[in-house]
C-alpha cells in the first residue's frame, strides 16, 4: 500500500516537472509574448466591435415598425458583407496603405502578413497585420451600419447596396486615411482616438444626406407639417441593442490602444463608461423637461450620443471631463433631434443627431479637455486642449477636421446618391412603403403571423 | 341685437316643438333643427349661457323620449307604469355640460320595493328609452351607464343598497361608479324620488374621510400638459398628433377638482359652475374665480373642437386641432388654465398624501 502511494507521488512529481523543463529549454522571448498578448488583446477588441452589429440590428429593428423589421435587421448582415469585402479589396489599402496626404495607394487586395511593408501607418504597433486588418474592418462596418439607419423604412435595398459599396470604397477609407493613415489631418495632429469623426461623423453625414434626399416617411408629418412620432414596434429590442452597443464599445475605445501593456486601456474604458451613463441621464432629464414625461428612446439615444462623443476623446480627457462630455452630448443630442425633426428631417433612428452632432461635439471636446499628461501617457497625438493651457491650437485643428470631414462626406454622398436617384430612384413606391419593406423587398415578413393579423384587421376596417 | 333676439324666439319655438314630437324619428329631426339654431349662437353668446341652452335641449329631448317610451310600452301591452319613477342623467349631462355630440349617460329610479311586475316593466322600459335616445342622436354609452343596464336601473331601496355597497369597498371600480353617481341630476318623472336618492347619496358621503380619500385617489390621474419650460404639450403620435387633449388635459381635471371640494362640503349642485357658486358662498377658498375662468375656457374649447356633420348629427373628438391652437388668444387662455390646473393638481396630490398618512 505504502509502496503504491510512493509510486503515485513520484509519477505526479515527474508530470509536474515536465512542462517546467520544456519551458526552460525553448520558451518564447519577452517580445514574442508581448506580440502575442497585444494581438490577442486586439483580437478580443475586434470581436467586441464586430458584435456591435448585433446591437445595431436590434436597435434599428426595434425602432422601426413591424412591417419593416425583418428588412432592417437583415440589412445589418448585408452591411457586414459589403463593408468587409470592400475593405479587403480596396478600403484597407486606400485607408492605411502608404500614399499621399489624401489617400493610400498601396496594399490593395490585402494578402496577409506579407503585405506589412505597404502599411507603415500601422507599424507603430506590433500586433499582427491580420488582426489589425480585422479590427479596422470592423470599424468600417460600424460606419456603414450608421448609414443604414438613416435610410430605414423607405429606401430601396438596391440603393443601399450600391451606396454601401461606394461608401466603403471611396468615402470611409479616405477619411480614415486623413486621420489615422498618415493623411493631412494626421500630420496636423488631429485627435480622434477611436473615431468620433472617422467612424461616426462620416457614417452620420452620409446618413443625413440620404435622409434629406429620401424625404420623410409617409405619415411622418401631418397636414400642418408638424412631426408625428412613428413609434418603433419593440422598445425592448431597442434597449437590448443599446446595451450590446455599449458593451461593444469597450472593444471600440479601449481596444484602440491595440495593447494591454501598461494598462492605459483601463483609463479609456473608465472615461467611456462615465460618459455613457452621464449621457443617458442627461437625455432622460432633458426629455422630462421638454415632454413633461421621461422618454425612454431619448435616454437610449443619450447613451449612444455620449458614447459617440467620448469615442474620440476617451484617451485624452480626465474622468470628470468625460462626464461633462457625456452630459452635454446627451442633452444636446436630444435637443437637436427635436429641432431637426421640427425642421422637417425624418431620421428614423436619429442617426444624424446621435452619431453626427455628437461626433462633432466629441471631436471638438478634445480641443477643450485634452490633458498633456494623458497625451504623453497613452493618447500620443496632438497637443493639450484649451482648458489645459494649450490655447486655441488643438481646438482649431479639431474644428478643421470636423468641417473638412463633413464637407467631403456630404458632397461625395450627395453626388453619389443624386446620380442613383436620377438613374434608379432612391425610394420604394408609396404602395410598397405602406405594405412594408419586408414584403416589398424580400417577399416575406419578419413577423409573418402578426402581420397577417394586422393586414386582416385592416382589410376588415376598410370594408366597413 | 335684433337678429339675435329673433333667433332666440325661433329657438323657443323649436324647444316647444321637441315636446310635440310623435315618434323617435321626429324627435331626432326636431333635435337637429334645434341644434342648428344653437350652432348659430355658438361663440356669439357667452359660453355658460350657450351650454345651458344646449342642455335645456337635451333635457327636453330626454323628457319627450320618456313620454314616447311610455306610449310604446302601452302599445306593446305593458300598460301604464306600475308606480312612480324618475329618469336621471349622469356624466356631462348630469353636470349640465353636455356638448352637441355627447353620448348618453342615464338611469332610472323606481319607487318602493322591487317586485316582479316592476322589474318586468322597467327592464323593458329602460331598453326602449335607451333605443329611442339612440335614434335621437345620443350614442350608447361605452361604459354602459344607461337605463337599459340593470346596474343603473333600480328601485330606490335597491339603489340605496348599491350606493352603500360602493361606499363600502374602497376599490377603483366602485369608487368610479360613485363618482359617476355624484353628478346625478333629475330630468323627468318624480322629482321627489330623485331628491330622496340624492339625500341618501350625500348622507353616506358626509364625514367619511376614507371615502373622500378614495375618490381623490381616483381623480388625481395626471396627464402632462405643460413641460417645465411652460410650453403646452400636444399629442405626439396617433390620429390626433399635434392636437391638444381638451377633455383630459384641462376639462376633466377642473371638473374633478370642483367636484372634490363640493362633495367635501356637501354641496348638492351637479353642474360645475353652480358648484362653484355655492363654494364661493362658503368663502373658504380664494382662487375660485380663477378656477371659474379656467373652466369657462375649458368649456369653450370643448365645444369648439372640429366636428363632423353626418346627416345632421354631429361627432367630434376631444382634441383641439393644430389650426385652432394657432389662435393666439385662445392659446394664451389655454396656457393660463393649464398653469392653474397644474397648481390644483399638486394641491390635490398633497391633500391625498396627507389623507393617506392620517389613515395609515
Amino acid at each position: 500500500m505504502r509502496k503504491k502511494m510512493l509510486m503515485m507521488f513520484l509519477a505526479m512529481i515527474t508530470l509536474m516537472i515536465y512542462p517546467v523543463s520544456a519551458f526552460a529549454a525553448e520558451g518564447p522571448t519577452t517580445p514574442d509574448l508581448q506580440i502575442g498578448l497585444n494581438t490577442a488583446f486586439t483580437f478580443l477588441a475586434f470581436i467586441l466591435v464586430f458584435f456591435m452589429q448585433a446591437g445595431f440590428a436590434l436597435l434599428e429593428a426595434g425602432s422601426v415598425r413591424m412591417k419593416n423589421a425583418g428588412h432592417v435587421a437583415g440589412k445589418t448582415v448585408l452591411t457586414l458583407a459589403i463593408a468587409c469585402l470592400c475593405f479587403w479589396a480596396v478600403g484597407f489599402g486606400l485607408g492605411f496603405g502608404n500614399g499621399n496626404g489624401f489617400i493610400g495607394t498601396e496594399g490593395f487586395l490585402y494578402g496577409g502578413e506579407g503585405d506589412a511593408s505597404f502599411f507603415e501607418s500601422l507599424a507603430f504597433s506590433d500586433v499582427t497585420l491580420n488582426v489589425k486588418f480585422l479590427f479596422q474592418m470592423a470599424f468600417a462596418a460600424v460606419s456603414l451600419a450608421i448609414v443604414s439607419g438613416g435610410m430605414a423604412e423607405r429606401a430601396k435595398l438596391s440603393v443601399y447596396i450600391i451606396f454601401g459599396i461606394l461608401f466603403s470604397v471611396i468615402i470611409y477609407p479616405v477619411v480614415a486615411h486623413w486621420v489615422w493613415g498618415g493623411g493631412w489631418l494626421a500630420e496636423m495632429g488631429m485627435q480622434d482616438y477611436a473615431g468620433s469623426t472617422v467612424v461616426h461623423l462620416t457614417g452620420a453625414t452620409a446618413a443625413v444626406v440620404a435622409t434629406i434626399l429620401l424625404k420623410p416617411r409617409l405619415g411622418k408629418f401631418n397636414k400642418e407639417g408638424k412631426p408625428v412620432i412613428i413609434p418603433g414596434h419593440n422598445q425592448v429590442l431597442t434597449v437590448l441593442g443599446v446595451i450590446i452597443l455599449w458593451f461593444g464599445w469597450f472593444g471600440f475605445n479601449p481596444g484602440s490602444a491595440l495593447s494591454p501593456m501598461g494598462g492605459f486601456f483601463g483609463h479609456v474604458a473608465l472615461t467611456t463608461n462615465l460618459a455613457a451613463v452621464a449621457g443617458g441621464l442627461a437625455a432622460l432629464i432633458a426629455s422630462w423637461l421638454y415632454f413633461g414625461k421621461s422618454d425612454i428612446p431619448a435616454m437610449l439615444n443619450g447613451v449612444l450620443a455620449a458614447l459617440v462623443a467620448i469615442t474620440g476623446a476617451c484617451a485624452f480627457v480626465e474622468p470628470w471631463a468625460a462626464i461633462v462630455i457625456g452630459l452635454v452630448a446627451g442633452a444636446f443630442t436630444f435637443m437637436t433631434s427635436q429641432w431637426l425633426e421640427k425642421a422637417g428631417l425624418d431620421d428614423p433612428i436619429y442617426a444624424f443627431s446621435v452619431h453626427g452632432i455628437a461626433g462633432m461635439w466629441g471631436a471638438v471636446s478634445t480641443g477643450l479637455f485634452a490633458t498633456p499628461e494623458l497625451i504623453e501617457e497613452g493618447a500620443l497625438v496632438g497637443k493639450a486642449g484649451l482648458f489645459y493651457g494649450g490655447g486655441f491650437h488643438q481646438l482649431g485643428v479639431q474644428v478643421l477636421g470636423v468641417v473638412g470631414t463633413f464637407i467631403f462626406v456630404a458632397v461625395l454622398s450627395f453626388v453619389i446618391l443624386y446620380v442613383i436617384k436620377l438613374v434608379n430612384g432612391l425610394r420604394v413606391t408609396e404602395e410598397e412603403e405602406l405594405m412594408g419593406l419586408d414584403i416589398s423587398e424580400h417577399g416575406t415578413y419578419g413577423y409573418p403571423e402578426q402581420m397577417k393579423l394586422i393586414s386582416e384587421s385592416e382589410g376588415k376596417s376598410l370594408n366597413k | 341685437m335684433a337678429p339675435m333676439e329673433s333667433t332666440d324666439r325661433e329657438l323657443e319655438q323649436v324647444y316647444t316643438s321637441i315636446l310635440t314630437a310623435g315618434s323617435p324619428q321626429e324627435l331626432k329631426e326636431r333635435r337637429i333643427a334645434c341644434q342648428s339654431g344653437l350652432l348659430q349662437q355658438l361663440n356669439v353668446i357667452p359660453i355658460e349661457e350657450w351650454t345651458l341652452r344646449v342642455n335645456k335641449m337635451h333635457d327636453l329631448v330626454a323628457r319627450q323620449a320618456v313620454t314616447l317610451s311610455e306610449a310604446q310600452m302601452k302599445e306593446a301591452g305593458y300598460g301604464p307604469p306600475p308606480c312612480a319613477y324618475s329618469f336621471i342623467v349622469f356624466g356631462s349631462a348630469g353636470r349640465e355640460e353636455a356638448t352637441l355630440w355627447s353620448d348618453q349617460d342615464n338611469g332610472l329610479i323606481v319607487e318602493g320595493e322591487p317586485d316582479g311586475s316592476k322589474r318586468s316593466y322597467f327592464r323593458t322600459f329602460g331598453g326602449i328609452l335607451s333605443d329611442i335616445l339612440e335614434v335621437a342622436g345620443y350614442e350608447k354609452c361605452e361604459g354602459k351607464v344607461m337605463s337599459s343596464e340593470p346596474l343603473w336601473n333600480k328601485t330606490l331601496s335597491e339603489w340605496q343598497e348599491q350606493l352603500a355597497g360602493w361606499r363600502g369597498q374602497l376599490e377603483w371600480e366602485p369608487v368610479r361608479y360613485l363618482i359617476i353617481a355624484s353628478d346625478m341630476r333629475h330630468v323627468a318623472g318624480s322629482a321627489d324620488l330623485s331628491a330622496r336618492w340624492q339625500e341618501s347619496f350625500h348622507a353616506g358621503y358626509a364625514g367619511n374621510e376614507k371615502l373622500a380619500a378614495a375618490v381623490l385617489r381616483n381623480t388625481v390621474r395626471h396627464k402632462a400638459t405643460l413641460n417645465l419650460l411652460g410650453q403646452v404639450l400636444t399629442e405626439r403620435f396617433g390620429d390626433y398628433a399635434g392636437g391638444f387633449d381638451v377633455k383630459y388635459g384641462v376639462y376633466i381635471p377642473l371638473v374633478n377638482f370642483v367636484r372634490h371640494l363640493s362633495l367635501a362640503h356637501g354641496v348638492r349642485a351637479s353642474s360645475t359652475l353652480k358648484r362653484l357658486d355655492q363654494l364661493q358662498k362658503l368663502g373658504r377658498y380664494e382662487h375660485l374665480d380663477a378656477v371659474r375662468q379656467a373652466f369657462l375656457t375649458a368649456l369653450r374649447m370643448r365645444v369648439n373642437t372640429p366636428y363632423e356633420d353626418k346627416d345632421g348629427l354631429l361627432s367630434s373628438s376631444d382634441y383641439m386641432g393644430e389650426k385652432e391652437l394657432k389662435n393666439k388668444q385662445l392659446f394664451a387662455e389655454l396656457r393660463e388654465s393649464l398653469l392653474l390646473v397644474r397648481r390644483l393638481h399638486r394641491a390635490l396630490q398633497r391633500q391625498l398624501r396627507s389623507a393617506e398618512r392620517r389613515q395609515s
